[in-house]
């Protein structure tokens, strides 16, 4: 059953649409299926510039529950853990029977889908459970891959690796046919048809079929959806299901349209006629019966569809998470109210203040740094401080945004030498010059002909790289633009210079931040802007444990720009006139922290003035000592034996877990930070600063709900997806990982390049670092000003109304969880029952983590 | 003393080889103890190894090196310093794959029974570098490819390793089989299954070496076949779906293994016109066929795979043209070189964006002049350390063949380097190619002594097979600049379209290999019911 008939090539005559008109009037419902596709895709970001995404971002309209059933239509996916993961907590007494009650008592009142009853949970808990894994049929190549000896399903995840590999590659082939002036589709047409490999494997007549298609990508989609005498009405589910059988790539292709539309054509549509050209091909290898069944396993989920209900075992699951969810909620929330009454914020203004990204790793760092000195008082903020810059370091083609990803950067700034900022174009061509060389010395090392004299002359210098690499000795010496982008932002006598940006334009740069951050009087002597960034080494996820905020790479170039702005003579004075005086006495200076080994470093200390050394001489004092805490905290999260070896994870050639990243997130608290002051949270909370008695048009808000809280929620959802499916929304094992164009990675030889978080990042080998919970949006605010943004917003209001991540709104006495637009369920009780029953310290001690 | 050490190495291989009879229960309790051992035993082994071999080239070849003459094969020493030069190759090795295996696996359960097998396999080359007969390295041999086969399948649930360790099991058979039946022709029909013996034995002696020839032919062929090289090739890419590291030893140690044997029994294989005819036409067939499919490769290691296949080619090619000496530096350089690009594949994406060309396209005179200037300067760098330091000479065909290739390396990348236009950078690169090339042709020097090579066929027209076959391989592998060439001035026309397809699909040969493979791994997995899931890939499946 390898070698199938020979597929005949497509001639005109057998076209099936009669009319004209008719066909102009499909093509348009074609377009409109295709854009719906792609609306049900997320996006998939390069290595480079790899940020978190939310793996479920087109199903956000409809409810938690009920994308899993969307979902199952078109792939095979989880959205909720197995049951043996709750066995396991209520066995830890993390989740205790009475949660579950509660849980499931509100649930029943606000969620129409939960009908299920608390005995019937305990019988699933009892049950050995048994997953019927029903692979369903959703496209040709599935058929025939349980019929025929070939994994035709692997054999077409090759194929597609293989172009879309070498049509997306940033670099790593040496021979690359120049794709100008082509899209994916023409690309693909133009090579498949010399490319025998189908017809040896037993698609016979492939390559024919390749040279009779259509030159555009929708025709030939057209055409073939017309051969195949699919039914109208399920197309747009078989083409998304086309889609998620290369799910990597397609959402790979859908963040470059998004991109670059204009140069290239629609790149995920061009995927989607070259996997429906595979899928065609097979099917003229079936027989008509099973042919039919496809059609009938479509028609079958419609009607089902209609008559939905979640089944006992997925709603039991639901509710049991929302159980643990609603216990670590309470615990958070009868926490904060402890809090509240106890510090009020002292009048005198702190000496210090120090901004940090609002990333959960900032908490530990805040927590301790404040612990190490009253005087220094700390906010949070989105870590790009408001400056969405677009960097091009001297020398470079290419330039990296560093803003989140939802914004387009306005910025455009580049790093030179503030020595010799006269002679820039100069440097410019000499750094080009420099790359070249390089470029020209990894030409003689990977070109066919020389890589043999290459291994003969300087083979064996490679040993220094192994001696490097074994003995941890610094590794740091790549010339990579993202690498570069690193160094410039490092070195402190490198400043960050802005091209065609008016003075206004900075003015008002500085007054938004200083707003949105609600610091606008009461300035220290010092205030720090503090980014972050990481330190790994041999880590293909590098981008992954940067600054999200800054869209994967440090936030070095965002402080360094923002601090010189406010430290501006006449910025200053403009924003004076603008009502914020900044006295003469402050001094703002930039600062990254490095996540991976906990350091802080200061840019720019020796233009400190002279008043301010002996305070700035202390303030790094300060963080030498908060960075020893916050090591050794981590010290017991990765049970090591000392903080030394955090350092040494982060220069470890060989090192999956060089750190946790945002692991273990699950809250985000929009407040003063007295609310949250000497609260252990342990890395799991996004602190914004908000205070809303200074925003009364609730324009500030609107900002934290529509961008932080969104990029929070992806954060989140793309932690909680890695966990629970990993296979099909997480990226495998990384000792598999071998990366494909320098763009994305595979697991192993080929297939699908993967999508979302390693299990290395989540999981430690024993047990799971990251317990996937929803996030909880916790805000300080009146819940009518909250509920006037979230009605504006369509797609934050699917967030909490459809159960994605969920909101609760506080105030001195109460706190209330939204449900819907007009409904408020009140916490507060539920928060002072845990108030009464656990004390501060058992939150310590309840400890879902360890 | 000497013989003390030569002992000691022995042991130290055959401790880390009797690992493999471990327990994996017990091997996953004590990994800590097992990464100890390992790097313990690879370190001293490395030490001793190293000193030794040292001091057998200090005493003997330099003296008479001095002396002008070449050395007399001294039967004193059991252990040749190639072996030993090999083992320390192996340790070295070793120590930076295990080290990096330490984090790298880091809370996977199956840890301890990952450095069960990686120090057996390791412990196993080393006795098969050591082997002085070929009963001996068969076994040792065999035994290597076993060890590897476990790696392999370090994850056995994964469908696409069975493809990979299928098919090399497959290659080493073959190769397996043709071994036995040298040393089956050569204690039946010579007596003895010695290596030494075997190199002692002049062909000139024999009025019909019919029986020297077949053993040859047969050697040649295991070394071909369990060195991936064409049409046998086809499993190495495919080789991925196991830790990083795996690969790391994979390509540099074990897959040397072939090479090893041919430059050991250099002296006896290359009086044979048919084996080394064999080596000619198959490793440049294998270094053209990866070279190709190496540059098209998008991922990174698929394309680390194919240079394996082609670097390993070329360095059979170098054997057959009679050059041991040159292809044991490049086992050497392609080991070290290829174990650190393995390892440090996950740092791939921070050397690209690169500005790959000058903005504007060079004018014709410019490339013409740049060319010409180029070719001068690497004839002058690689041409005069050849003569004076190689004692190469361009009138010899093979040596002409072998210079050929390095000086239009050479000379494109300098022409690059022109072209680029920034002289100090040419200047540094010149320089630092003197320096390499200085340094090569003073080993290779002192190797080709130390190996005692005969120099390899006489290019006669006798021997007119050879010759065709010798002509044929080295305007092969000259091919790869002219397609280089092509290249760079992004010529696109329907032959080369058809030839990156090809080399894309690295020549089609892993379709046949898939069907191959299909056929035995079915019966295989009936026998092999899938061991249980264990530590954290569990969820995966």
């Amino acid at each position: 059953m390898s070698t199938l008939l020979p597929i005949p090539p497509i001639t005109e005559s057998t076209e099936t649409c009669n009319s004209e008109k008719g066909k102009i009037l499909l093509r348009d419902v074609l377009k409109a299926d295709l854009l719906e596709v792609r609306n049900r895709l997320p996006s998939l970001w390069p290595l480079a510039d790899f940020v978190a995404v939310n793996p479920f971002f087109g199903l956000t309209e409809n409810s938690f529950l009920s994308a899993k059933q969307k979902l199952s239509k078109w792939t095979d996916v989880d959205t909720l853990m197995p049951l043996d993961y709750f066995r396991e907590k209520i066995h830890r007494k993390e989740v205790s029977l009475a949660d579950i009650d509660s849980a499931l008592d509100s649930l029943r009142h606000i969620n129409p889908e939960v009908t299920i009853s608390l005995q019937e949970i305990l019988d699933e808990l009892d049950l050995v459970s048994l997953d019927s894994n029903r692979q369903a049929v959703r496209i040709h190549s599935q058929i025939l891959a349980k019929i025929s000896a070939v994994d035709w399903e692997a054999t077409f995840l090759h194929e597609v690796t293989k172009y879309c590999g070498s049509f997306f590659d940033e670099g790593q082939a040496t021979w690359k046919i120049t794709k100008h002036n082509k899209d994916l589709y023409s690309y693909w047409r133009q090579l498949a048809c010399l490319d025998k490999r189908l017809d040896l494997i037993g698609l016979r007549g492939f390559r024919e079929l390749v040279d009779s298609l259509p030159t555009d990508p929708i025709d030939t989609i057209q055409l073939l959806l017309n051969r195949m005498e699919l039914p109208q009405e399920i197309w747009g589910d078989y083409l998304t299901s086309l889609a998620f059988a290369n799910f990597g790539w397609s959402t790979f292709c859908r963040r470059y349209d998004a991109e670059r539309a204009a140069e290239s054509g629609d790149t995920l549509t061009s995927l989607i006629a070259i996997r429906l050209a595979f899928d065609f091909a097979t099917y003229e290898a079936l027989t008509s019966h099973e042919r039919r069944s496809l059609i009938e396993s479509y028609q079958e989920g419609s009607d089902a569809e209609a008559s939905w209900s979640a089944s006992t075992s997925l709603q039991a699951r639901f509710v049991l998470q929302n159980a643990l969810e609603m216990r670590h909620r309470s615990q958070l929330l009868s926490n904060m109210a402890l809090v509240q009454d106890s510090s009020p914020r002292s009048k005198e203004s702190p000496r210090v203040q120090m901004v940090f990204c609002i990333d959960v790793r900032s908490e530990i760092y805040r927590r301790h740094l404040e612990g190490v000195s009253s005087e220094v008082e700390t906010f949070g903020f989105a870590g790009f401080f408001g400056t969405p810059i677009k960097f091009s370091p001297s020398g470079f083609d290419h330039s990296i945004s560093l803003c989140p990803v939802l914004l387009t950067p306005s910025i455009e700034s580049s790093d030179t030498n503030s020595n010799h900022s006269t002679k820039c174009s100069h440097h410019d061509s000499k750094s080009r010059r420099k790359r070249m060389s390089w470029t020209n010395w990894n030409r003689f090392r990977s070109s066919a002909g020389s890589s043999f004299s290459f291994v003969e002359l300087f083979g064996v210098s490679s040993i220094t790289k192994l001696a490097k690499g074994a003995f941890s000795w610094s590794t740091e010496k790549t010339n990579g633009l993202t690498h570069l982008a690193r160094q410039g932002a490092e070195e402190s006598d490198i400043a960050i210079t802005t091209s065609g940006l008016s003075e206004t334009a900075k003015v008002d740069l500085a007054e938004n931040t200083l707003r949105n951050l609600g610091l606008t009087e009461g300035f220290g002597e010092l205030v720090v802007f503090c980014g972050h960034e990481s330190s790994v080494t041999n880590n293909p996820y590098r981008a992954g444990y940067d600054c999200g905020a800054c869209g994967g790479h440090t936030g070095a170039v965002n402080s360094k720009f923002i601090v010189s702005l406010l430290n501006d003579c006449t910025i200053r004075n403009q924003l004076n006139s603008r009502g914020i005086s900044i006295p003469e006495k402050t001094w703002f200076v930039a600062a990254v922290h490095n996540t991976t080994t906990d350091e802080i470093r200061f840019f720019g200390i020796n233009r400190v003035p002279t008043s301010h050394t002996a305070l700035m001489s202390d303030l790094s004092d300060w963080t030498k000592s908060a960075s020893e805490c916050v090591r050794s905290e981590r010290v017991s999260r990765f049970g090591m034996q000392n903080d030394r070896e955090v350092i040494r994870r982060s220069k470890s050639w060989s090192e999956t877990r060089p750190e946790w990243g945002l692991a273990g997130n699950r809250f985000f608290i929009a407040a003063p930070r007295a609310k949250t002051k000497d609260l252990n949270l342990r890395g799991q909370a996004f602190l914004h600063n908000y205070d809303h008695h200074s925003d009364c048009n609730g324009k500030i808000l609107e900002l934290i709900l529509t961008a932080p809280v969104v990029v929070a929620s992806w954060i989140n959802l793309q932690y909680y997806a890695s966990v629970v499916d990993n296979s099909k929304f997480g990226s495998g094992n990384k000792t598999l990982h071998n990366v494909v164009g320098g763009v994305a990675v595979l697991e192993g030889n080929s297939g699908d390049i993967r999508f979302g978080l390693p299990w290395q990042a989540v999981h430690d080998g024993e047990k799971l670092q990251h317990d996937p919970f929803r996030l909880t949006v916790v805000i300080e605010a009146p819940r009518s000003r909250i509920e006037s943004i979230v009605a504006r917003h369509q797609h934050v209001r699917d967030l909490f109304e459809k159960g994605w991540i969920s909101l609760v709104a506080t105030d001195k006495q109460s706190a209330w969880q939204f449900v819907c637009i007009g409904q408020w369920q009140e916490l507060s009780h539920e928060a002072t029952d845990a108030k009464t029953s656990t004390s501060n310290t058992s939150w310590k001690s309840s400890s879902v983590m360890s | 003393m000497q013989y003390e050490i030569q002992l000691t190495i022995l042991v130290l291989a055959s401790f880390l080889a009797a690992q493999a009879l471990i327990p994996r229960t017990i091997a996953n309790h004590a990994t800590r103890t097992l990464i100890s051992v390992g790097l313990g035993v690879l370190a001293i082994s490395a030490t001793l190894s190293l000193l030794l071999a040292g001091e057998v080239i200090a005493t003997e070849l330099l003296q008479s090196w001095w002396a002008n003459s070449r050395p007399q094969t001294n039967s004193s020493h059991s252990t040749p310093p190639l072996s030993l030069l090999m083992v320390s190759l192996i340790s070295v090795i070793g120590c930076a794959v295990v080290q990096f295996s330490i984090r790298y696996l880091a809370g996977d359960a199956n840890q301890g029974n990952f450095f069960r097998w990686m120090n057996s396999a390791l412990g196993f080359a080393m006795l098969t570098v050591l082997a002085n007969n070929l009963v001996w390295l068969l076994g040792a041999w065999a035994a290597t490819s076993l060890a590897m086969h476990r790696l392999l399948l370090f994850y056995p649930n994964r469908p696409a390793a069975q493809v990979g360790a299928w098919g090399k099991f497959i290659a080493s058979r073959i190769g397996d089989v043709s071994l036995i039946a040298a040393a089956i022709i050569a204690y039946l029909s010579l007596g003895t299954t010695s290596l030494d013996a075997l190199n002692r034995l002049q062909f000139a002696e024999y009025a019909q070496p019919y029986s020297l020839e077949a053993i040859a032919i047969l050697i040649a062929i295991a070394a071909l076949a369990k060195s991936a090289q064409f049409p046998l090739h086809a499993w190495l890419p495919e080789t991925m779906e196991t830790p990083t590291p795996v690969s790391a030893l994979m390509h540099a140690g074990v897959i040397n293994a072939g090479g090893y044997v041919a430059i050991r029994l250099a002296p006896f294989l290359t009086q044979s016109p048919s084996a080394t005819s064999l080596f000619v036409i198959f490793g440049s067939i294998s270094a053209f066929v990866g070279a190709l499919s190496m540059m098209t490769q998008p991922a990174v290691k698929r394309s680390l795979a194919y240079s394996t296949v082609s670097q390993i080619g070329f360095m059979f090619f170098q054997i057959g043209l009679g050059h041991s000496g040159a292809a044991l530096i490049h086992i050497i350089g392609h080991s070290i070189y290829k174990a650190a690009s393995f390892l440090y594949s996950g740092s791939v994406v921070d050397c690209l964006r690169l500005p790959i060309r000058p903005k504007a396209p060079a004018a014709f005179s410019k490339v013409a002049g740049s060319s010409l200037a180029a070719s001068v300067l690497a004839v002058l760098i690689i041409g005069v350390p050849a003569y004076f330091l190689g004692n190469l000479s361009p009138t010899r065909m093979n040596d002409f063949a072998l210079l050929g290739i390095m000086i239009a390396a050479t000379a494109f990348a300098i022409r690059r380097s022109l072209l680029a236009g920034n002289p100090t950078s040419t200047l540094i690169f010149a320089a630092l190619l003197s320096i390499g090339a200085s340094a090569y042709f003073s080993l290779f020097f002192l190797f080709e002594q130390l190996l005692n090579g005969q120099g390899g066929i006489e290019i006669t027209l006798e021997n007119w097979g050879f010759l065709t076959a010798m002509l044929l391989g080295t305007a092969l592998i000259l091919t790869l600049f002219v397609i280089e060439l092509a290249i760079e001035f992004s010529i696109e026309n329907r032959l080369l379209s058809r030839l990156y397809v090809a080399s894309l699909n690295g020549f089609y040969w892993d379709t046949y290999l898939m069907a191959w493979t299909r056929k035995i791994c079915r019966q295989v997995k009936a026998e092999n019911p899938e061991r249980p899931l264990r530590g954290h890939f569990a969820r995966e499946s």
